[in-house]
């Protein structure tokens, strides 16, 4: 019974996860301008990663939790990276 | 039909109570994800963006990464902490994200001379000056300056004319 109800319930979770994915890759393509691409590549970052997390549960394995550190850490550069090129036109000055 | 899973033969049976715990956590975080996915993808300007993927940063990566470390945790029989790392690193980095990005956006709109064409409430209240005398004074711009009319450069070349109300290849002709 309880697994039954952790299987359905990480699958709706992960149901919900791709549906966003799906959204911000539309964000990512059509987005008019350039800051709109990059705002939709971070939050991709993030929401893969939170995939990744709920691949834990059905695989047993603690090492998606490592993946998913390292994940949000070069998103977060990444972004940092683009934001200053888009400022500046040239990231490190 | 059920989902296609890989084998859970060596998962121990959950006590129910943390079972529904982890859905709970596991359904509030990806739904708060999807609404701020839904929002980024449906408002139609910039700066409204930017509000809505600090949903995911911080509620759905909160309650999605307590669900799965409470599962772990119970599975391992000790406390894994490593996703609190995760939890406070984006609670961090998402202001500083947004921080930039809208500092990036803010120094672009304003060399390239944007506008939001929904934008009249708020030059309203910065200048105190209505809509009427508005129109009157770029009416009184554009027939000073005749047919040569303030033009912003952009990167393909083509020229918009400027206008402060409703404009539909406005958002379109700044990539």
């Amino acid at each position: 019974m309880s697994l039954t109800i952790l299987i359905w319930g990480v699958f709706a979770a992960r149901l919900l996860l791709a549906c966003s994915c799906l959204l911000l890759s539309f964000r990512l393509i059509k987005g008019p301008k350039a800051q709109d691409r990059i705002i939709g590549l971070d939050t991709l970052y993030v929401i893969v990663m939170m995939l990744f997390a709920t691949f834990t549960i059905t695989t047993n394995s603690r090492i998606y939790f490592e993946t998913a550190l390292i994940i949000a850490m070069i998103g977060f550069v990444s972004t940092i990276a683009l934001a200053k090129f888009l400022m500046r036109g040239e990231v490190i000055e | 039909m059920t989902p296609q899973l890989p084998d859970l033969t060596n998962v121990p049976e959950l006590p129910l109570i943390l079972s529904l715990l982890i859905v709970f956590f596991l359904l509030l975080g990806s739904l708060f994800t999807f609404i701020g996915a839904l929002g980024l993808a449906c408002f139609r300007n910039f700066y409204d963006r930017l509000h809505m993927p600090a949903l995911g940063t911080t509620i759905g990566v909160t309650a999605v990464l307590l669900g799965t470390s409470l599962y772990i945790s119970y599975i391992e029989g000790h406390i894994i902490g490593r996703d609190i790392l995760i939890i406070f690193f984006l609670a961090f980095a998402a202001p500083i994200n947004g921080m930039m990005l809208a500092r990036a956006a803010a120094m672009r709109d304003f060399t390239q001379n944007w506008h939001d064409p929904s934008d009249n409430m708020f030059h309203r209240l910065v200048t105190d000056e209505t809509d009427t005398q508005l129109e009157q004074e770029e009416n009184k711009n554009a027939a000073n300056q005749g047919t040569k009319t303030a033009l912003a450069p952009t990167h393909t070349g083509k020229a918009t004319p400027k206008t402060r109300h409703r404009s539909k290849n406005n958002d379109k002709s700044l990539i």
